[in-house]
């Protein structure tokens, strides 16, 4: 005998009948219920809930197959067996029974051993039965929770990422919403200076650990690159807080291009994506990009190699990246659509169909496999600057009036000169004062002459005559290098001045650097880099262009620039 | 995904056989980790191993860090052109002896 | 000879106990009702209610191991579904004869 006790209704319009089943039931260690027609075996049945219904086919008042239907009907998703008692022989008898919700017979004489095999086994079907639906429904409630625990997590992120300028003119971009969870990450934020910083992350895993290593990443970018902080540290602070917060294996696979209108270059670094493209318009060839840094989160902070390569990029061309679920997307052949078909959609003439190219082979190939989750596609084109908006700088913090009457001298030397950035940590204080924050994109481009004038040209002594050819450039580079080795008692200082006038203020920045200086003309600086070499890559007519006075002092080393405004009425 | 493993001296060579993903990650583990004690060098035998994931990246990297992280002496080796591609892609032979 | 299957209403003492005398009762007093309304419908020849209740009687006879009235009550039955009444009659006979017999032998095993 099975062990749970069953309740167990007993319809059989013959009252000995009906004796003798209760009577084999109840020795089973079952209990019991009856009626006697169809009618008192529907009441029976709602009132006491019977496990398993002993059913008499013929009765008065309602039969037993009307019973059986409408016992079926009432019961919706439980399992409740139903044997008919009955001594109708025909095969086709036999199946309207089964056909009216019947799961078995039973035929008079009942035969006790029968009747007690058949109670077992439906009692074991039922035990399952019920498993299984309460199995499946904690499994329903649980998707439910994990389906809304993603969307919250989703809105988390999308509040970490939203200041993102993915909606710039210059770029397209397809980005599944929910890929997120596949550990894809896009983002794209202007610096202070105007240029563009992209990332594309792919994380290890799926899911919800992936897609936590992402909301750190996106803080230190987004936070680092509005500060104007430069490609490689921000990539470097990324590493170690992954680093430090993932588990050993767990990693992103991550390319970071930095976008200079200006100088009309992208510096890129790659580490774990598989190639992307380079389409470079003068000659229509497409060039590869690839990785050569171990993935984030990996190496530690000593080991971590910074390197980029900075590649020419002209209006007219572009960047395509993408992660490796386009490469890794399969048709129904299980057949990968692989990065030979990839570059071969580049072969096509007209540019401007690439981006919707690749999205559509990528699609036509996946078929019905075809799933959107894993597409993260970007192209990044170079325009002029002037198609892009100028940069809307936060001036959301700080207080109505901030300090206007200060002075602060900020000087590096030797090995900070060499690894550290100052011009985010002086902007900061800077935008301390509301009447700057205006002139924010003004100061930091000034700055950053001012500063690489000091440091490139001053301490280290190059000249950026080497820059203007492509063999020059690596040159460059080179003896920049060689020079950085060796830096012993240099230095560069910041002298910043604010003072309060009637109705405005006075920004006054004298940069000293421990260089030779060079010939000057403090009355003419608007010579062409013809006429004096010396003034050629230290910017100085937009430096000029960018202040009120400008003043050389000395040999050359040293530089005196102001800055004033008007504070603007209550309209 | 089946791992087979065996031991000279003090070197352990853990055979991959298949696709080397997240379905091996138990049985990988416990290939090293159930290893002597004495194992100083390990060798991941690659030859009949069709395809490599990032998971299996992964665990690479977990077992470096068990066998020392910076000082461990792990080789990956007889990969095919389809595994090779995947490692160079990553840069894991700066971490590895890949041959 | 035995108007009761031996072995099976040993089997049905056993499953009913102390209830087997109440099982008795029960169906001697059922039957009583049943065969009355039986005869009441041979007379006005409603085959339809023939065949019911032949039918309820042939099983209960079954239940309580006397097999020869169920074999009885079968006939009726079948003649009452076929609509063919004409020797119905003639085995009502033999089943109120058949149905004294059984009767005696259950009260005896009591």
């Amino acid at each position: 005998m099975d062990e749970t006790p069953l309740h167990i209704l007993v319809a059989d319009d013959n009252q000995s009948d009906r004796m003798i089943l209760c009577a084999i039931v109840k020795k089973m260690g079952h209990s019991v219920c009856e009626a006697a027609d169809g009618n008192e075996a529907i009441n029976q049945f709602l009132e006491h809930k019977p496990d398993i219904i002993l059913l008499d086919v013929i009765m008065p008042n309602l039969n037993g197959q009307q019973a059986a239907k409408s016992i079926k009907a009432l019961a919706g998703e439980d399992m409740v067996p139903i044997i008919f008692l009955t001594s109708l022989q025909e095969a086709s008898d036999l199946a309207t029974c089964l056909e009216s919700g019947g799961d078995d017979f039973i035929s008079k004489p009942y035969n006790k051993i029968i009747l007690q095999a058949k109670i077992n086994a439906f009692s074991r079907m039922l035990k399952m039965h019920n498993t299984l639906q309460d199995q499946r429904d904690v499994i329903r409630e649980n998707n439910e929770h994990m389906r809304h625990e993603q969307q919250v997590a989703r809105a988390v992120y999308d509040n970490v990422a939203h200041s993102g300028c993915l909606d710039l003119p210059n770029i397209k971009h397809m980005l599944s919403p929910f890929s997120i969870f596949n550990g894809d990450v896009l983002l794209a934020a202007r610096k202070p200076s105007g240029s563009i910083h992209i990332l594309l992350g792919d994380f290890t895993g799926h899911g919800l650990p992936a897609a936590i290593g992402a909301m750190p990443l996106a803080e230190i970018f987004y936070g680092m690159t509005a500060k104007g902080f430069f490609m490689v540290d921000i990539l470097r602070e990324i590493n170690i807080k992954l680093k430090k917060i993932l588990p050993v294996g767990y990693f992103c696979c991550t390319c970071m291009v930095n976008l200079s209108f200006r100088r009309q270059e992208i510096e890129v670094w790659m580490g774990g994506l598989p190639d992307f493209g380079l389409y470079r318009k003068e000659t229509g060839e497409i060039e590869r990009i690839k990785s050569n840094h171990l993935p984030l989160g990996v190496l530690s902070s000593q080991a971590f190699d910074a390197d980029t390569a900075t590649f020419r990029f002209i209006p007219g061309d572009k960047l395509y990246m993408w992660s490796d679920g386009i490469i890794e997307a399969r048709n129904t052949e299980g057949e990968l659509f692989g990065d030979e078909r990839l570059f071969a959609i580049f072969d096509e003439p007209d540019s401007e169909l690439f981006f919707d190219n690749i999205l559509k082979n990528v699609n036509q190939f996946a078929g019905e496999n075809g799933r959107d989750d894993d597409t993260t596609l970007l192209e990044l084109s170079m325009v002029d600057e002037s198609e892009i908006a100028k940069v809307d700088i936060d001036l959301s913090s700080g207080a109505v009036t901030g300090p206007t009457d200060w002075n602060m001298v900020y000087t590096l030397r030797d090995e900070t000169l060499k690894t550290f950035n100052p011009l985010p940590v002086m902007l900061n204080i800077l935008n301390d004062v509301p009447a700057l924050r205006n002139l924010s994109g003004q100061l930091y481009t000034l700055m950053a002459e001012l500063f690489s004038n000091a440091f490139e040209h001053g301490v280290l002594g190059l000249s950026s005559d080497l820059k203007k050819t492509a063999d020059g450039f690596a040159e460059y580079y080179r003896l920049r290098n060689i020079a950085m080795e060796s830096l012993k008692d240099t230095f560069v200082k910041f002298d910043f001045d604010l003072e309060p006038l009637d109705k405005g203020g006075k920004l006054t920045i004298v940069v000293e650097d421990s260089g030779e200086g060079f010939k000057y003309d403090n009355n003419n600086f608007n010579l062409k880099s013809e006429d004096n070499s010396a003034y050629c890559g230290r910017g100085i007519p937009l430096i000029y262009s960018l202040c009120d006075s400008l003043i050389y002092f000395g040999k050359g080393n040293k530089v005196q620039v102001c800055l004033s405004w008007k504070t603007q009425l209550e309209e | 995904m089946p791992i087979n493993t065996s031991i000279k001296g003090d070197e352990l060579t853990v055979v991959v056989e298949g696709r080397f993903d997240f379905s091996a990650h138990q049985e990988f583990r416990d290939a090293y980790e159930d290893a002597d004690s004495g194992v100083n060098k390990y060798v991941i035998d690659m030859a009949k191993a069709s395809y490599l994931d990032s998971s299996a990246l992964g665990m690479l990297l977990l077992l470096r860090d068990h066998a020392g992280g910076e000082s461990a002496n792990v080789r990956i080796s007889r990969c095919n052109a389809d595994v090779k591609k995947i490692l160079t892609i990553s840069n894991f032979e700066q971490l590895f002896t890949i041959e | 000879m035995s108007h009761l299957n031996i072995s099976q209403i040993e089997e049905l003492k056993d499953i009913m106990e102390d209830s087997f005398g109440d099982l008795v009762m029960t169906y001697l007093n059922d039957s009583d009702t049943k065969m009355m309304a039986l005869k009441e419908a041979i007379s006005s020849t409603d085959s339809l209610q023939v065949a019911e209740l032949a039918h309820s009687l042939k099983g209960s006879s079954a239940n309580v191991c006397a097999e020869s009235l169920s074999a009885l009550f079968k006939t009726v039955e079948d003649s009452g579904r076929a609509q063919k009444l004409d020797d119905v009659s003639q085995v009502f006979e033999k089943i109120e004869q058949e149905f004294l017999l059984v009767k005696a032998q259950l009260q005896e095993l009591q």
